[in-house]
This record gives C-alpha cells, structure tokens and sequence, in this order.
C-alpha cells in the first residue's frame, strides 16, 4: 500500500529554536491517527507543515508522493486550532467559499452536517459562540471529500454533546482511501476511534504504533500510556 | 484568479462603496464651496484640493491594500493560503483589485478638485488617466513588498506592521530617488547633446517624459524594469518564503 504521508528528516526550526527535530513517519491510507503530545510539542507546527502553511527547514514531508504545494492543498482537508473564516461571513458565505475554491466540495454532505449539527445557515460566524464556530469548521472541513483530514483541537471549546457529534461525524465520514490525523489534548473523547497513536514531544516521536496494540503491550488505555510517558498524574 | 479577486469583492463591496461614497461627499463639498465664479479659478481652490488629495493618499492605499495586509498580519492568511492555487494566481489578484481600487479612489478624490478652474483634466482625461497609472502602479507594489517584507522579518509580532510603514518610507523613496536619478541622468544627457545648458530640475516624477525622444523611452523602460523587478522580488517572497 502506497503511503499517503511520508516524512523524511524533517526539521523546523524558528529563529534558531528547534521546534521538529529530525522527524521521520509514514501514514497509509484509511487510519484515524491521533497526534497527541503537550502544549509546545510541535504538534501544531508538524500539522502546519503537512497543510502546505509552514516550510520545512529541512528534510522532506510528501503527501500522496507530493511535495505541500498546489496539489498537496487540494487533497488536504485542514482544521486550524483558530477561527479562520472572515468576520463578515455567515455559515451560507463560508459554504459558498469552500464551494468556489475546493473542487472537492459536496455540497450535500455539507447540507446534511449543518442539518446534524443544528447550525443555521444565515447566521454570521462572527456573532456564533465558540462551540457553534467550531462545529461550522468541522462541517466545512468534512464536507470536502479529502485524502487527508488535518484536524488540529477539533474539540476546541466544545460542549460533551458537541464532542460526541463530531466524534459521530468523524466516523460517518471513514473511508478506506482517506485518513484523519487528529490532534488533541483530550483522549478519553477519541481514544476509542484512533487506529494509530503518535506521541510527540519536543517535536520528536516518543512513541508511535497501532492504537489496539499499544494497548495490549503496556495492559493501559492510550490516555493512561499519556499521562505515564508525559509524567502527568 | 477570477474566483480570488470575486471573493475579495464579495468580502469588500461594503467598504469600497461606503470609500466611494464618502470621496463623492467630500468632493461635492469642495465643488458647492469653491463653485461660486470668485473662487473658481482663486488660489484657495487648488490649495484646498491639493491639501485635500495629499491628505487622502495614505488613507486610500491603506484601505486599497486591507485584505491584502489582513491575509498577511491576520487569522484571514489561514483561508488563503490553505487554498489549492498558485501564489502568483493569489498576488496578481490581490494585486490588481488594489490596484483598481485605488485607482478608482484616486480618480474620484483628483477628479473635481484638481485643476477645476481651467478644464485641464476634462480635456486630457484619458491620457491623464493613463499617465498617472505608472505612479499608481508603483506605490500599491511598493505597499505589497513592505508588507510581505516586514511579515517575513517579524513575523505576526506586534511590531511588525509598525515596521511595514517604515519599510514602505524607505522603499518608496529609495525608488523615488532611484527614478529621480534616471530622470536627471537622462536630462542631463539630453540637455548637452541638444545643447540646452541648464535644465529645470524641479519637481515630480518622470520629467523626461515632457520630451519625447530615444531618451523618454529608455527612461520608460527601466521604469518598467524596475517595476517588474519589484513585481517578482515580491511574489517570490510570498510564494516561497512566506509561512501563516
């Protein structure tokens, strides 16, 4: 099976500080791959690179064998850990943006996730609460049929009910050509879909394998495993 | 391109009409103050106008280039540059809705005010219009490449649009001198070959221009040269070196 990300020695450094260091890793196609690490492990930065918003300072990271470029861009599906959309937008503005740029676009997944997260269509982003923002983001990122979803704190200021949606529409959304690297602070929510676990510290790997077998070789659950190799109690 | 510069009027209509109407206020103000024949052709009418228009220049590039400086110092960069299109398709649109907009400003802030008394801008409206696109042309690219310029060296610091005005003052007029240089070089050259003596070396840009030989075109050229050198410096500097 031909690997959907590869990365090879990558490194990123900003004004002389390292935030990846010497970072290898390759993907397939059809996982739920979780990225999880503490605050600064470069997590955000790793995913960036992957969206074709940082360059590299060294090394290579291909995606679907390409280079982040134009390419790279129109097969990624990426969720930034910010508000991205414009202050003037409402939900049907940022529908129509999507629609204009991303060929990928389908429009009646996009119908169908504003019907399931209860979102109305006219109303203006910048006047929505926190949860509600971060439920239009979701749907729009998931509405592309992408080979890669980059979802960066999908969680983000989400209320539990909020989190099971997304989880659901995580889910609804497989598909054995394509696969989400989720990045989160909170694994009890997702623990249960990822097929593939990264841990990140200091922008190197500390470890990194199936989700099921992690779990069977150290007999804890992935958030247990986290707070044992991040020294939290 | 199309689909950038459409989403950029969709995400600016508002601001472009409420500029556009503010400008025809502010002209038809000037027009019911000054229209009286006593103050037609007075001095008060050209001073205000001048005043008037230097003191609306800035303001305008600034919100000319807005969505571009939004995109560069804002959360709004994240949509752009996420998108599947090459940053010269990006650049070039951004470039030519600024362009365009200034433009249009400008026009409707010079076109009552400016010279009303003798109908020189009725008269030669077209090439005035044409003329006065070069200088346009170059303070929206210089306003790009200090922007780009000052995100590259600091990032989204606080200081970095600070610094972005500083780069566009040095920029600005290190290519005014430059273009000041070419101006007096060619003179000079043209003045002792047609034997002239002394030349008047006063003000504005592109003097040269008033004579039309070998040396106004060459004077045009690297004009154009110098142009298109910052046109691909910039868009170098946004494709390559530019990170959200």
């Amino acid at each position: 099976m031909i690997n959907l990300v590869e990365i090879n020695s990558l490194i990123k450094t900003f004004s002389s500080k390292s935030v990846i260091c010497n970072l290898n890793l390759t993907l397939k196609p059809g996982k739920t791959i979780g990225l999880l690490g503490p605050n600064g492990s470069g997590k955000t930065t790793l995913m960036k690179i992957a969206a074709g918003l940082l360059k590299a300072t060294y090394g290579e990271i291909l995606i679907d064998g390409q280079r982040p470029g134009v390419y790279t861009k129109s097969i990624v599906s990426y969720l930034p850990d910010i508000n991205h959309l414009y202050d003037w937008m409402t939900v049907k503005d940022a529908v129509n943006f999507y629609k204009r740029f991303y060929t990928d676009f389908d429009v009646q997944k996009s119908k169908e996730l504003i019907q399931y997260f209860e979102i109305n269509e006219r109303d203006k982003v910048a006047r929505l609460s926190k949860g509600a923002v971060q439920k239009v983001l979701i749907m729009l990122v998931l509405s592309r049929k992408a080979k890669l979803y980059i979802l960066d704190e999908p969680f983000n200021g989400v209320d539990p009910v909020g989190k099971e949606q997304i989880i659901q529409s995580i889910l609804k959304n497989y598909n054995e050509n394509s696969s989400v690297i989720i990045s989160t602070h909170q694994m009890n929510e997702v623990e249960t879909i990822l097929d593939q676990v990264i841990f990140i510290e200091k922008g190197k790997i500390v470890i990194s394998g199936d989700a099921e077998e992690l779990r069977q070789t150290n007999n804890k659950s992935i958030e247990e495993l986290y707070r044992e190799v991040f020294g939290k109690c | 391109m199309l689909k950038v510069i459409l989403n950029d009027l969709t995400r600016r209509y508002r601001t472009i009409l409420a500029t556009v109407l503010i400008l025809i206020l502010i002209n038809l103000l000037v027009l019911f103050k000054f229209m009286s024949p006593i103050y037609v052709s007075s001095m008060a009418t050209k001073v205000s106008g001048s005043i008037i228009s230097y003191l609306l220049i800035l303001p305008l590039l600034f919100i000319a280039i807005n969505s571009f400086r939004k995109d560069l110092f804002e959360n709004d960069g994240y949509l752009m540059f996420s998108i599947p299109l090459r940053p010269i398709k990006i650049f070039t649109a951004k470039f030519i809705l600024a362009l365009s907009e200034f433009y249009v400003y400008s026009v409707l802030t010079g076109l009552f005010i400016k010279d009303i008394d003798d109908n020189v801008l009725a008269k030669n409206i077209i090439s005035a219009l044409f003329l006065t696109i070069t200088s346009h042309i170059c303070l929206v690219l210089t306003a790009f490449f200090a922007l780009i310029l000052a995100r590259i060296l600091f990032k989204r610091s606080i200081f970095s649009q600070g610094a972005s005005i500083l780069v566009f003052i040095v920029v600005l007029l290190g290519s005014q001198f430059f273009v000041g240089m070419i101006d007096g070089f060619f003179i000079g050259v043209y003045a002792v070959i047609q034997n002239h003596g002394v030349y008047n070396y006063s003000s504005g840009l592109s003097i040269i221009n008033q004579y039309h030989n070998i040396f106004s075109i060459i004077y045009n050229i690297l004009f154009g040269v110098f142009s298109i050198g910052t046109y691909i410096l910039s868009l170098y500097l946004y494709g390559k070196n530019l990170e959200v």
